[in-house]
């Protein structure tokens, strides 16, 4: 299935915007790992040195927020929407 | 809660320094405005036009906290400092602006870190707690002493040309920790925080352009006035999120958390 992901802000250091292919049954966790891995030059941005998700991203799924938590066992479905908020913390 | 001493009067400015807001929120708002108290963590990016703005508002008692000194590399944002207050300590050049561009409210510094131990003392009886904070350690600190405390608090971040705002009320809608859930293994909170750039494992610092964090920090003290005033509507269970490069904001809607460490049913914390 098709999926269209994309991470919030212009950004230099990767793909704006994707289209993935993942297979059937695959989980939000699943597609966010293989964006980052493929498409960001620094996955550290998205990932933790044990490859889960960071909790401080904020994640869309069709608009709606799915919580870091639930990544694992959120099922997407074709055509679903993804956006990836990175986190901010200036001053 | 006790409400400061000011020495506004405003019924004697009103018609003159406030005359162009009174039709927004009348001389109630306007008192209301006097009477409060607005304690800001942070006299820098975001600090500088939250301070601003409140003080020129007239609200009655500011108290800005900063635990840094004025770097030069400063001054492209942090407008409430100059030139010559480099090397000074930020809370104090920062409210000496503030009573010069309005002698009639209170400012007050605060020169140090904020902590667990201290936050109840620092804090006073502040009624308002604003975040122009540039380090998740601290907001966590203050995020959940306004839960506890039951005040409301008005988060904001930037970075670069984002950045990020959501006001956080102790009655309705989630807190800062149902929107941002506790990592121990955080990306960005060992990277700016006070402590670290002054300590031996410094890292680069975040890059940011002064608009950006004028944009969010005018926005963090808008829905501080219209909050205190009651004009217009608060925004409760929303995160702004700005992206400059592309001028354009998107709108995030934060449930609350049943299973949140500070506000969720299993924690033991008055007003929650
Ligand atoms: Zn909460």
């Amino acid at each position: 299935m098709k999926i269209s992901i994309s991470i919030f802000g212009t950004r230099a250091d990767c793909e704006n915007k994707a289209d993935i292919v993942i297979p059937e049954a695959a989980t939000l966790k699943d597609l966010i790992t293989e964006f980052s891995l493929k498409y960001m030059q620094d996955a550290d941005l998205i990932l933790d040195k044990d490859g889960n998700l960071r909790k401080h991203l904020i994640i869309q799924v069709n608009k709606k927020r799915v919580m870091v938590g639930k990544v694992a066992e959120y099922e997407l479905a074709d055509g679903d929407e993804v956006t990836i908020y990175p986190p901010v913390s200036g001053g | 809660m006790t409400q400061p001493t000011s020495k506004c009067d405003c019924s004697k400015s009103a018609a003159g320094r406030y005359e162009r807001q009174l039709p927004l929120f009348g001389i109630e708002g306007q008192q209301k405005l006097a009477e409060a108290s607005v304690f800001i963590a942070g006299t820098g990016g975001l600090g500088s036009p939250v301070a601003t703005y409140l003080a020129a508002a007239g609200v009655g008692k500011i108290v800005l906290l900063d635990c840094d000194s004025v770097d030069v590399t400063n001054l492209n944002r942090q407008f409430l400092h100059r030139e010559s207050d480099v090397g000074r300590k930020k809370a104090e050049s920062g409210s000496e602006k503030l009573k010069e561009m309005n002698s009639e409210i209170l400012v007050e510094s605060v020169c140090g870190l904020l902590n667990e131990e201290n936050v109840k003392e620092i804090i006073g009886d502040c009624q308002i707690i604003v975040d122009a904070l540039d380090n998740d350690k601290t907001r966590r600190i203050l995020a959940a002493f306004a839960k506890q405390t039951k005040r409301p608090y008005f988060h904001a971040a930037v970075s670069g040309f984002q950045g990020q705002f959501a006001a956080f009320y102790p009655e309705i809608g989630p807190c800062y920790f149902c929107a941002f859930p506790e990592d121990e293994d955080d990306f960005e909170e060992n990277e700016n925080t006070s402590e670290t750039r002054n300590s031996e494992k410094k890292k680069p610092v975040f890059p940011i352009v002064g608009a950006t964090a004028g944009i969010i920090g005018s926005m963090e003290a808008n829905e501080i006035i219209k909050y205190i005033t009651g004009a217009g509507k608060i925004q409760v269970g929303k995160l702004f999120i700005w992206d400059g490069l592309s001028c354009i904001f998107d709108v995030i809607d934060i449930e609350s958390d049943e299973n949140c460490s500070v506000c969720g049913k299993n924690n033991k914390n008055d007003g929650c």
